[in-house]
């Protein structure tokens, strides 16, 4: 892996969904997470899961945000709507845990010691080996999946469903 | 490709309970779209009957003097069948109750059951595989179906509020938990539970192991809902309807536990001392925080919720009560499962009780609504007595011999200080839990109608299995002791 390049997407990343959460009006914050979706698929090219990358352009970039976006058009929030009430002691006590728990990270982060990482097998990350995985050694993941996204699809319509009686 | 389709058979006839469960709910989920809003108590019998079947295969399985042996990513051992007896029985009375629920409420939604048995099936890959990433998809699959159970009083302002907040909250939980079980990868190279056994070191783990182990236990406490991650567990409780109120107190928890042995005894983070100083800090603030604050509620629902907080923290005292001299004792869970058996039995009594108070066709579980009922149903209000004596943990009730066997553990074990807090919160407790009989029977209603009218069929099926299982289990603890020292590892 190129160490130029992981910075510079890590970089990326990091800053655009930080920009996503300062953000005060939703479509920008929308942009921001996009660009932050395309380079965590750089980061995902340099580790050679080529499949990876191109479907976290197709399904994040793609079909969730222009859900996101959606949805954010269609509530048509103002201003008035966006503002949050102050609470300063809620807002320090997030700052303080959360301040904790980066720099205990970053603590923990500078104690591993290197590791090395295996070479990659030939053919690795291709549309070919993923699938031969999935239907053989992970099967009973991607069935029970499949029942997760079942229960997605039924909860989806049971909390959208229009009552008809009363 | 031999291999593979004998892989094939191997997963079919060793899973053949989940299998089970899958093909009953997507037949509940069938019926309900093939004769929408006329099908609705036959498909909850078949959700039942799925589940009785269930139980029947996984005692079958039990019997069998060889279990199959670990399979790729779904490990069907004793243990596993054990839990799995105990969250199919959660989601039998859950289902009874819900039928009761519904028929007052006078919405009868097929989804419902089959929302439930998917749960379950999400609770059962949670802690019947070996393999973190099945684990977490089974975690998802739990919690997704419980995130739409709490919601679906969609007209109720309180349920959505409880809806929104349980999925926010329980998402970055999940999350959580996934950058723990990520980590352990990056640290690895591996996610099967017993290839980690071997590639950590047996003294002094490592800095990324230790902060995956500290995120996924995050990751667990949240479901828990001990104590620094209990803010959420009041308002959910509170606002989801109360049969799914009665399933997240005690199938969550109990298959959140089921997890927390497999992962902690099969790669044995358990014996370092930082995690048991974690536990013992995490112990004294839940019965602390959990019995102080379950007093100074208004609401029965609030104050179960309090009560559920503190019922885990005993849970985890039970698990902590199993080290002896800084190493854990993996056969000393059994406690454990007793406990849990008995708190699934009164927790969903006093629910199946709650689930029938209603008043202007909502739900009406404040203290004041539950005057005068020891004189309108006396019945009704003595098992709701007895079921708060059991969690007292009143002699003769299953909450005795359960808190006795952990208590008696952690003496054994050197917990002196821990057991006399125990005890002491034990006493508290009665406190908060007599005052809703002290309530029913002391307090005159002010007129009005009762709170309780009409008591279905099924509700009091339920009642009085959970009644007679509370008793029966309190006299006669010790056949039950036993099954669980089987299936303890």
């Amino acid at each position: 892996m190129n160490p130029y390049f992981f910075y510079a997407f890590a970089t990326i990343t990091v800053l655009m969904v930080v920009l996503m959460i300062l953000q005060k009006n939703p479509i920008t914050g929308a942009m921001c997470l996009i660009v932050s979706f395309f380079s965590l698929a750089g980061l995902y090219v340099l580790l050679e899961a080529h499949f990876i990358a191109v479907l976290q352009i197709l399904v994040y970039a793609g079909a969730i945000m222009v859900l996101f976006i959606f949805v954010i058009m269609f509530l048509n929030l103002k201003k008035e709507d966006l503002k949050t009430g102050r609470r300063p002691f809620y807002q320090f006590a997030a700052l303080i845990a959360s301040g904790a728990l980066v720099t205990f990270l970053v603590v923990q982060y500078t104690k591993i010691p290197p590791v090395s990482f295996p070479e990659s097998v030939a053919g690795f990350g291709t549309v070919e080996a993923i699938g031969s995985l999935m239907f053989s050694k992970y099967v009973i993941a991607f069935e029970v999946i499949g029942l997760l996204l079942l229960v997605g699809i039924i909860g989806a319509v049971l909390l959208g469903k229009k009552e008809n009686h009363d | 490709m031999e291999t593979n389709i004998q892989n094939l058979l191997n997963i079919l006839v060793g899973g053949i309970t989940i299998w089970i469960l899958c093909a009953g709910a997507l037949l509940c989920l069938l019926i309900d779209a093939l004769w929408p809003r006329k099908m609705s108590v036959p498909v909850y019998t078949i959700g039942i009957l799925t589940l009785i079947v269930t139980l029947c295969s996984a005692w079958y399985q039990w019997l069998q003097p060889d279990l199959p042996a670990a399979q790729d990513l779904l490990v069907i051992d004793l243990h596993t069948l054990f839990f799995i007896t105990l969250v199919v029985l959660v989601g039998i009375l859950t289902i009874l109750n819900a039928l009761g629920y519904m028929q007052l409420h006078n919405d009868l939604t097929a989804e419902f059951c089959s929302l439930i048995i998917f749960s379950i099936i999400g609770m059962v890959f949670f802690f019947s595989s070996d393999h973190l990433l099945i684990n977490f998809i089974g975690l998802e699959t739990m919690s997704l179906s419980i995130y739409v159970l709490v919601g679906s009083h969609k007209k109720n302002f309180k349920s959505n509020e409880a809806a929104i907040k349980y999925f926010i909250i329980g998402g970055v939980a999940s999350a959580i938990f996934l950058y723990g079980v990520a980590m352990f990868y990056g640290a690895y190279g591996t996610l099967k539970i017993s290839e980690l056994a071997m590639a950590l070191p047996t003294q002094g783990l490592d800095y990324l192991p230790k902060t995956a182990v500290a995120f996924i236990l995050t990751g667990i406490f949240f479901k828990l809902a001990v104590v620094p991650f209990h803010f959420w567990a009041p308002d959910v409780y509170e606002g989801a309807p109360s049969p799914v109120t009665g399933f997240m107190a005690t199938g969550v928890k109990i298959a959140s536990f089921g997890f927390a042995i497999r992962i902690f005894i099969g790669i044995n983070v358990l014996d370092m001392p930082q995690i048991q100083n974690l536990l013992v800090v995490v112990v004294v603030a839940t019965f602390i925080v959990g019995n102080l604050l379950a007093i100074v509620q208004d609401d029965v629902k609030r104050m179960l919720a309090y009560s559920s907080v503190s019922h885990a923290g005993f849970v985890l005292f039970g698990m902590l009560a199993g080290f002896r001299e800084g190493r854990y004792e993996p056969f000393s869970s059994h406690t454990v499962m007793f406990y849990l058996l008995g708190y699934l039995l009164m927790t969903l009594g006093a629910f199946a009780i709650l689930s029938l108070m209603i008043r202007k066709r909502s739900e009406a579980t404040h203290y004041t609504d539950l005057e005068g009922l020891g004189h309108s149903k006396p019945l009704l209000a003595g098992l709701f007595t007895l079921f708060m004596f059991s969690m007292v943990g009143m002699p003769g009730t299953v909450g005795f011999a359960a808190k006795y066997s952990v208590i008696s553990l952690a003496v054994q074990n050197g917990h002196i200080g821990l057991a006399i807090l125990a005890v002491v919160m034990s006493i508290v407790s009665a406190f908060y839990y007599l005052r809703p009989s002290v309530t029913m029977f002391f307090k005159k209603g002010a007129g009005g109608c009762p709170v309780i009218q009409e008591i279905p069929f099924t509700s009091s099926a339920s009642i009085t299995f959970c009644a007679f299982t509370v008793i029966y289990l309190g006299l006669n603890p010790d056949a039950f002791i036993k099954l669980a020292k089987i299936a303890a590892f």
